[in-house]
């Protein structure tokens, strides 16, 4: 009968150890991951502009490397992000980064690698929780 | 021959003055807030997109569903995946008008207090909503701020009875945008 109950207990804690991991699972981080789409800012602005829901389906949630020159330094709460130049003065690439930190190093005009989560388009195309 | 001149370069004043209606920006902050006693989340937007049109008063707003984000991996994935439906509704959009945008003169810095009406959609269903807000002319730049509630069974979001006491009814939404005019 003890053991029974020692069994039951050692469950209980294994299962309420799994349950806390799962709840705090952390985010997965672009920095150090492998990017699944290495693109330039054109060759992504233009397979948007052709088919939003082929580029969707083939970018969206993905890891996308882009490389390209930064248009502006946007002024966000909490966080950084900034514009990369596509080549039309209507769409940008914006990169959101989690730490002001993150983009204290760079400035208007340079050429800069960033990895990032693709969540789609609005006017311009957004990557998210990106790293440089 | 003057006559013509007078009358163009009028014409090119009030042209320019129409331009410098349109504000906008592509970096605004939309959040909301899920506050019950279990549990608390928020998620952040700050990649929104507004368009005022000082002219006429409209507003519009655009946020990428996928674009929250949260505290922790698995809300953002159970936002996305079980609430939301972003893959199948990827944008979340208001299209509204200021009514008393007369008051907004963008040329004098200082607070206005505004009253906003339009259409949001979230998932797939549009709703009629009405709040107050607060836009501030700072040097050319126009800030608006505005918080108001929406109920999460109005846009047919389900919340599974387990974990109906995590999340709440209604969900507080705060919007924090920076415009500056459409050059």
């Amino acid at each position: 009968m003890k053991k029974y109950l020692l069994i039951i207990a050692l469950l209980a804690l294994i299962g309420s150890v799994v349950a806390y991991r799962m709840y705090n699972k952390p985010h997965v981080e672009t920095a150090g991951s492998i990017a699944d789409v290495v693109i330039t800012p054109a060759e992504l602005l233009a397979a948007y502009d052709q088919d939003e829901m082929k580029a969707d389906s083939m970018y969206l949630d993905k890891i996308v490397q882009i490389e390209g020159i930064i248009l502006k330094i946007n002024e966000v709460e909490n966080g950084g992000s900034i514009s990369l130049d596509t080549g039309n003065p209507m769409s940008s690439i914006i990169c959101e980064f989690e730490n002001k930190a993150d983009v204290a190093n760079v400035k208007v005009g340079d050429q800069v690698k960033v990895k990032g989560f693709c969540t789609g388009k609005l006017m311009d195309i957004v990557l998210s929780r990106c790293s440089l | 021959m003057k006559h013509l001149v007078i009358v163009l370069s009028l014409f090119l004043i009030s042209s320019v003055a129409v331009n410098a209606q349109k504000y906008f920006t592509k970096t605004g902050h939309i959040s909301f807030y899920s506050d019950t006693p279990i549990e608390k989340i928020e998620g952040h937007n700050k990649s929104s997109s507004c368009v005022l049109d000082l002219a006429t008063g409209k507003m519009e707003f655009g946020a990428l569903v996928k674009g929250f984000q949260f505290e922790k991996a698995l809300m953002q994935e159970h936002f996305n995946e079980n609430y939301m439906e972003s893959n199948k509704f990827p944008k979340a959009t208001f299209k509204g008008q200021i009514d008393n945008y007369k008051d907004i003169v963008p040329t004098k810095n200082g607070k206005v207090n505004v009253k906003v009406s339009g259409k949001l959609t979230i998932h797939g269903v549009t709703k009629d909503v009405t709040t107050d807000g607060v836009v501030t002319v700072n040097n050319g730049k126009i800030d608006a701020d505005a918080q108001f509630n929406v109920l999460v069974a109005d846009y047919g979001i389900t919340v599974p009875s387990l974990v109906k006491d995590q999340i709440a009814k209604s969900v507080k939404v705060k919007v924090d945008v920076t415009l500056e005019a459409l050059k």
